[in-house]
């Protein structure tokens, strides 16, 4: 595991350079791990390759010359108080106490623009004020983009009532107002749909509510926790003055910065974050998280 | 070394006793997104954002009377505490509404029964924090009470009867209830669905009556009550709340409670009303 999270860092972190697009460019002297090192190169080590071995906790890294690292970006380290984090966590990761297998959760982001589409039952009003409502987080949020579509197979969001077509076979047999969410391999969700029974949601009021704390929910497959107060769209309890708070703003801009690793488990991300704070406070050193395209 | 170990072991002995000597320590208090210029909880949780920093609000400790079992209440209380928690100690959770309850009737509804609904739920308008009040327009409500045509039977098709006197006579012969609770609990809308087709007004009313009722606390009925309550299997159709039953009521929303409730913290709370002055 410590050669994953040494290989991640090495990957994420880039310590000098600006904070801007990058094609892919030659640096000049780059450690990796040993076992980093036999997975890429596959070729033997020399002699002269052991001169240059750096020995840190109890891993060999190995010197690469001429380094060609791949097209991307690199975004300083966006640190954050402990506090933070901590409700972060349990948002983001899904986990209500953090414990060892709760580590394992993933953080799940939209990778591609959201494009909605809704059935012919959702009222105007209600398109308007979801659409309203979702522009104007995405307008306060960093690569997240929303837009609505007329034709369901240029969308990747749905919304619709019980009784229209069924949009998500999965859903078929939901006897309540849910939503369906769809993720790779890499933790990106690429599709998503609600399905609203307006039987008990029965009036357009209702259902606006419901539909924007499905938005908010489904921006990352995000948990709610009882810490906040029930304004807040992240609290677990209703609020008929439900509000983007400025808590949960800096949320949601923190799961879609560049200042930390995408689509990682809880363990990963603490582990990154431990050492880019050791390096930020005993080197005073800009840390950079490198995301290649 | 001895020391050490004992020292440890009196903490570890005494924790539980200290660690819950407030209210806050059941029920923990939500964290207000509170700017930093408002008056805040000191030694309270803050979080750090990027241009600004929010502090936990001040809250008061409430006053646990109401859970209090003297000799003159203790009837009152047991009642409540097997009504909402089943004499279960940890599964069954208190659900309470934790927004306004507006409700609108479906105009199918005799005129007379409508009328007489609202002039009966206007009693428990001095219980605090449960506020009922009707609108006629849809799209203001929360609470729906809708005819149907459909065939409505809580019951299972195999529930046998003594009579079929008594299954027409039984409230959830043609009228059931939905609510939506969020997480935590609480309630904050719903749908009460009743076929009208089989129903005189007294009985109609009567129904409604009981079943609105229940659904302001997820209550259930029950044969040995007094036919003056509304959960009473006997309920005699009064034009009046029983005492009983607006005790229960004010029990039941003397706070709206931030973290969810069951039967063991229910007896936390008698605990700590013990020691409150």
């Amino acid at each position: 595991m410590k050669h994953v999270i040494i290989f991640l860092v090495l990957i994420c972190f880039y310590l000098n350079g600006q904070a801007q697009h990058q094609k892919n460019d030659t640096l000049k002297h780059v450690y990796i791990t040993l076992k980093s090192y036999k997975q890429k190169y596959k070729k033997p080590l020399t002699q002269k390759d052991s001169l240059s071995f750096l020995f840190k906790d109890n891993d060999t890294l190995v010197l690469v010359e001429n380094y060609l690292r791949p097209n991307g970006v690199g975004v300083p380290y966006e640190y954050k108080d402990s506090t933070f984090l901590h409700y972060y966590k349990k948002i983001a990761f899904r986990t209500k106490s953090i414990d060892s297998l709760d580590k394992k959760q993933t953080m799940r982001y939209w990778k591609d623009d959201i494009k909605v589409f809704f059935s012919k039952s959702v009222e105007k009003r209600t398109r308007n004020d979801f659409m309203s409502f979702a522009k104007s987080v995405a307008n306060q949020v960093d690569s997240l983009n929303v837009s609505e579509v007329k034709h369901v197979e240029d969308s990747n969001y749905i919304v619709y009532y019980f009784g229209d077509y069924e949009y998500e076979s999965r859903m078929k047999h939901y006897k309540n107002s849910d939503f369906y969410l769809s993720w790779n391999k890499h933790q990106q969700i690429y599709s998503c749909s609600v399905k609203i029974d307006t039987d008990l949601y029965f009036n357009e009021a209702l259902i606006q509510e419901i539909l924007k704390d499905y938005f908010i929910i489904t921006l990352g497959h995000f948990s709610k926790i009882n810490d906040f107060s029930c304004e807040s769209y992240f609290a677990d309890c209703y609020s008929k003055n439900k509000q983007l708070t400025t808590l949960d703003i800096e949320l949601i801009k923190y799961h879609y910065s560049y200042g930390i690793c995408k689509g990682t488990n809880l363990e990963t991300f603490e582990e990154q974050h431990e050492i880019a704070k050791e390096t930020l406070n005993s080197h005073n050193r800009k840390v950079r998280f490198y995301h290649p395209y | 070394m001895m020391k050490l170990i004992l020292v440890f072991c009196f903490n570890f002995i005494l924790f539980p006793a200290f660690a819950q000597n407030s209210y806050f320590d059941i029920v923990k208090p939500r964290i207000d997104c509170l700017p930093n210029n408002k008056p805040a909880l000191q030694n309270g949780e803050y979080i750090v954002l990027t241009k600004d920093t929010l502090y936990t609000k001040m809250r008061l400790e409430p006053d646990l009377d109401f859970v209090k079992s003297t000799k003159e209440r203790r009837r009152i209380v047991s009642r409540y505490a097997s009504q909402i928690f089943r004499f279960e100690d940890s599964t069954s959770i208190l659900k309470q509404w934790n927004s306004d309850i507006v409700v609108y009737l479906d105009k199918q509804i005799p005129k007379e029964v409508s009328e007489n609904l609202m002039t009966f739920y206007e009693q428990i308008n001095e219980i605090n924090n449960l506020n009922i009040s009707f609108t006629s327009k849809l799209k203001d409500a929360n609470y729906y009470i809708k005819v149907t045509s459909e065939k409505v039977n809580v019951y299972g098709e195999d529930y046998i009867f003594n009579s079929e006197e008594e299954r027409l006579k039984d409230i959830y012969t043609g009228a059931t209830y939905r609510i939506i609770t969020d997480n935590n609990y609480k309630n904050y809308a719903g749908v009460l669905k009743i076929n009208i087709s089989n129903s005189d007004n007294e009985f109609l009313l009567k129904q409604l009556k009981q079943m609105f009722f229940i659904s302001l606390g997820q209550f259930y009925k029950y044969y040995g009550y007094e036919e003056t309550s509304l959960l009473s299997d006997k309920y005699n159709n009064s034009d009046t709340i029983s005492d009983n039953d607006l005790e229960l009521l004010r029990m039941h929303y003397a706070i709206i409670y931030e973290q969810k409730i069951n039967g063991n913290t229910f007896k936390a709370l008698q605990e700590i009303q013990k020691n409150q002055r």
